[in-house]
């Protein structure tokens, strides 16, 4: 058996386990049906919302444009600023600790303040999700940036390059192919923290249909969106991966 | 020695860091001449290299390369192979190999054309495409001389450019690159510790004592042009490796020498 079929084997395997567990647990009423709804009625909710795509879709889009407009505002403050951090040692040595320890700070301690000030609607989400997506875009901009090899800046300097085609054609790509893991965890912490936080308090979006949900004790309607989640969250992954094997390997022009 | 190609190194020290690498260095290079530098390790001679290349100030004397004192880089005048190749890992080969002419605004479509036909001259054609983590050693280091063979530099520094490979294929890529060199009348500068690739390669060695390194011997090759490998059979050979051998023992052996003691 090929790779790739052991691996396929593997996944539809592990579902089976999962699946049967569900199963076996909801039809012997080992958990009661308001904590794990059987299958059947979340796959009955599921179906009761593909009859009706707007209403899917339109708190889908609201948490991609939230988590979108969040983790472009991120990268947009976080790559200059960490490339400046990164590219000088002084700077490198002085904020480095401060940024490493702002990021494990509880930083969802904002949300009320944010909530408050910017109201229950998208600019709270995106203003949460940007502060979770911008730390680990600057932490690892900032890293790249503090380890660009001196030997490639050298061989630059010897076949012309000034400061500015310096920064072009090293320090740039050599930031761009080594901050792509950075990039995507940022992207996922924005992602989540949009959903929790239209889940504590929003207007709109996935985690809001999950409170909702939550909040009438409709368990079948509320697994359905955990599966929405899911396959979002998968979308975003995947799309993001094309643009990432370009950062990487640059465009071979 | 002034006009042409040539390079005058008077009385040179060089800093490395905030260490002295090099001490009143002084040699020519005559233009068209393939001159290696050797020495032990630590003693400066890469130092050296990169203070002729541009990319290191001197702390006295001075460097003058085809009649103009050397202030910092010369991409028309020296092109650079260094020791750790320096190839950009997301470029291709052959981009890698284009940087140069990039940064000199050359239009895209002829330089694309000069970086495989002197790809093709190194015999990698066929991998022009590919990024060096997928290219062996030798092949990366054959990008890195298409990278410095590329410009129209009479000049070329090489830093140990094979020093990452075993002898056999040493000595196969230096006798390559002496068929590349042949017909394009460069004044070579090489830095190696290899002393029997200082022999086959080169007109004239330079010999460097221990840090901070200075000159103690300069020995002309008694060997005919072109170099053939069956003369490293030759008893001029042996006798060569000989004296450098006998040369740089007794510099080592003696520090702190008269020449070559710590300097207050």
């Amino acid at each position: 058996m090929t790779l790739s079929a052991r691996r396929a084997v593997v996944y539809v395997g592990i579902v089976a386990v999962v699946g049967l567990v569900w199963v076996v647990l909801t039809a012997t009423s080992a958990v009661a049906p308001i904590i794990l709804p059987a299958p059947g009625g979340v796959l009955r909710s599921l179906a009761r919302m593909a009859a009706d795509p707007p209403a899917v879709l339109g708190p889908v889009w609201r948490t991609f444009e939230e988590t979108a407009a969040a983790f472009g505002v991120a990268t947009a403050v976080a790559i200059p600023l960490g490339t400046v951090i990164g590219a000088s040692p002084l700077l490198h040595r002085a904020f480095e600790p401060v940024l490493a320890t702002l990021a494990v700070l509880p930083l969802v301690i904002l949300y009320p303040v944010l909530a408050a000030s910017m109201g229950l609607g998208m600019p709270s989400k995106i203003a949460l999700g940007a502060v979770y997506a911008f730390f680990p875009v600057v932490i690892s901009t900032c890293r790249a940036a503090s380890q660009v090899d001196a030997g490639l800046v050298a061989a630059a300097r010897s076949m012309g390059a000034g400061r500015l085609a310096v920064a072009e054609h090293v320090v740039l790509p050599a930031i761009a192919s080594r901050i792509a893991p950075g990039l995507r965890v940022g992207l996922g912490l924005a992602l989540v923290t949009v959903i929790a936080g239209e889940f504590i308090a929003g207007l709109g979006g996935v985690g809001y249909q999950l409170a909702a949900a939550s909040q009438r004790l409709d368990s079948p309607t509320l697994f359905a969106w955990v599966v929405v989640a899911i396959a979002l969250t998968v979308v975003v992954n995947v799309a993001f991966g094309f643009p990432t094997a370009v950062l990487e390997k640059g465009v071979n022009r | 020695m002034e006009a042409g190609a040539g390079i005058a190194v008077r009385d040179v020290s060089v800093l490395y860091g905030s260490v002295l690498a090099a001490r009143d260095v002084t040699f020519d290079i005559a233009p068209g001449e393939f001159v290696s530098l050797i020495g032990p390790s630590g003693c400066g001679k890469s130092t050296v290299l990169r203070a002729i290349g541009g990319l290191l100030p001197t702390q006295s004397g001075e460097i003058v390369l085809r009649g103009r004192p050397v202030v910092g880089p010369m991409p028309r005048d020296v092109a650079f192979v260094f020791q750790d190749l320096a190839l950009y890992p997301w470029r291709s080969a052959r981009r890698n190999v284009e940087i140069a002419m990039e940064l000199a605004g050359v239009p895209r479509a002829i330089r694309r054309r000069r970086a495989l036909d002197v790809l093709g001259q190194v015999g990698l054609a066929d991998v022009a495409e590919r990024f060096p983590g997928q290219l062996s050693g030798g092949m990366q280091q054959r990008v890195a001389i298409a990278r410095a063979l590329v410009s129209e530099a009479p000049v070329l520094l090489l830093d140990e450019p094979f020093a990452a490979l075993d002898e056999q294929t040493r000595l196969d890529l230096g006798g390559q690159l002496l068929g590349l060199l042949a017909d394009r009348g460069k004044t070579v500068v090489f830095v190696t510790h290899s002393l029997a690739e200082a022999g086959y390669l080169s007109d004239r060695i330079v010999v460097m004592g221990p840090r901070p390194g200075t000159v103690v011997e300069v020995i002309t090759v008694p060997m005919p042009r072109p170099r053939v490998p069956e003369l490293m059979r030759s008893p001029e050979f042996h006798d060569l490796q000989d004296r450098l051998l006998t040369v740089l023992f007794q510099r080592s052996a003696h520090v702190p020498g008269p020449k070559t003691g710590p300097t207050p």
